[in-house]
């Protein structure tokens, strides 16, 4: 009997499960994000997160000072590089990744639920590193959405300057400054900025309220600056 | 080689097949949008799920 035998096989040996487990975690740290099927997700989850707590100890020692070495921990580099083989990713881990996580007691990731997958039906998942899961690639939180309710193709990019903008104001969440890492405390100065900037275009172009969402975005922008300058 | 020894009538098969049932999927209310989506999973509608939008549904 299998009791008590932790683990998925899926349907592969030790040392292919092994690989496979490597690879969505090189994935996963590179692109922080990524959409597979709901049991490797579930597989990946604690793979993954072992690895991060090992980098952001090392990165909490480092800063603490209580490593010799120059002040690099490389027994914890070395001991994830085992399962990273990437080593442009494994310093993405160290580099980028462990210093936003140092004060997150575990829970990195987190997986959500997309349905099954066409073709093979086989229900598939999104796991993501929560702290760079906010609104970007074009997302919107639920909030700015409503308040922008008018026009939401236009508000996408205005979202995303105002969480540009709105980065340095949290730059006590240590905050490296190429990634938006915006927790939820980001989220207020968002809906707060985001009807600011948008009133005034809304004011300017009220034709354009009426235009396809589909096309929203070119023809919103046409509109807006035939209107200021028939005005 | 072993064989049946009685022709299988259409009727009995049948009778055997009126226990093969599709069951309905359980759906929930979208808290975004309203419209019906599976419990647990992204809204296929809007893209929404625990107030984050995760897809780009258009």
């Amino acid at each position: 009997m299998r009791h008590s035998v932790a683990g998925r096989k899926l349907k592969r040996t030790a040392s292919h499960k092994r690989a496979l487990m490597c690879n969505l975690a090189t994935s996963l740290f590179e692109h922080k994000r990524l959409v597979t099927t709901v049991a490797k997700a579930k597989e990946l989850r604690p793979f993954a997160e072992q690895l991060i707590t090992r980098a952001r100890n090392a990165y909490n020692a480092e800063k603490a000072g209580s490593v010799g070495n120059n002040g690099v921990d490389f027994h914890s580099r070395r001991m994830v590089g085992r399962f990273i083989h990437n080593k442009a990713v494994l310093q993405e881990l160290f580099d980028t990744i462990a210093p936003v996580v140092a004060e997150r007691p575990g829970g990195y990731t987190r997986i959500t639920k997309l349905g099954n997958r066409r073709g093979d039906a086989a229900p598939e998942a999104m796991i993501e590193l929560v702290d760079w899961s906010n609104p970007q690639d074009g997302r919107v939180s639920l909030k700015t959405r409503a308040k922008a309710a008018p026009k939401p193709k236009k508000a996408k990019p205005v979202a995303a300057a105002a969480v540009a903008a709105a980065a340095p104001a949290v730059a006590e969440a240590a905050a490296p400054a190429d990634e938006e890492v915006v927790d939820t405390a980001a989220e207020a100065p968002v809906v707060e900025e985001a009807p600011a900037v948008e009133a005034p275009a809304v004011d300017e172009a009220p034709a354009a309220d009426d235009a396809p969402a589909a096309d929203a975005d070119a023809s919103t922008d046409a509109a807006a600056a035939e209107g200021t300058s028939a005005e | 080689m072993p064989n049946p020894k009685r022709r299988h009538s259409k009727s009995r098969g049948a009778k055997r097949r009126t226990h093969y049932k599709a069951s309905a999927p359980t759906v929930a209310t979208c808290p975004n949008c309203s419209s019906m989506k599976q419990p647990h999973m992204v809204c296929h509608a809007c893209g929404y799920y625990n107030g984050r939008k995760i897809l780009n549904v258009d």
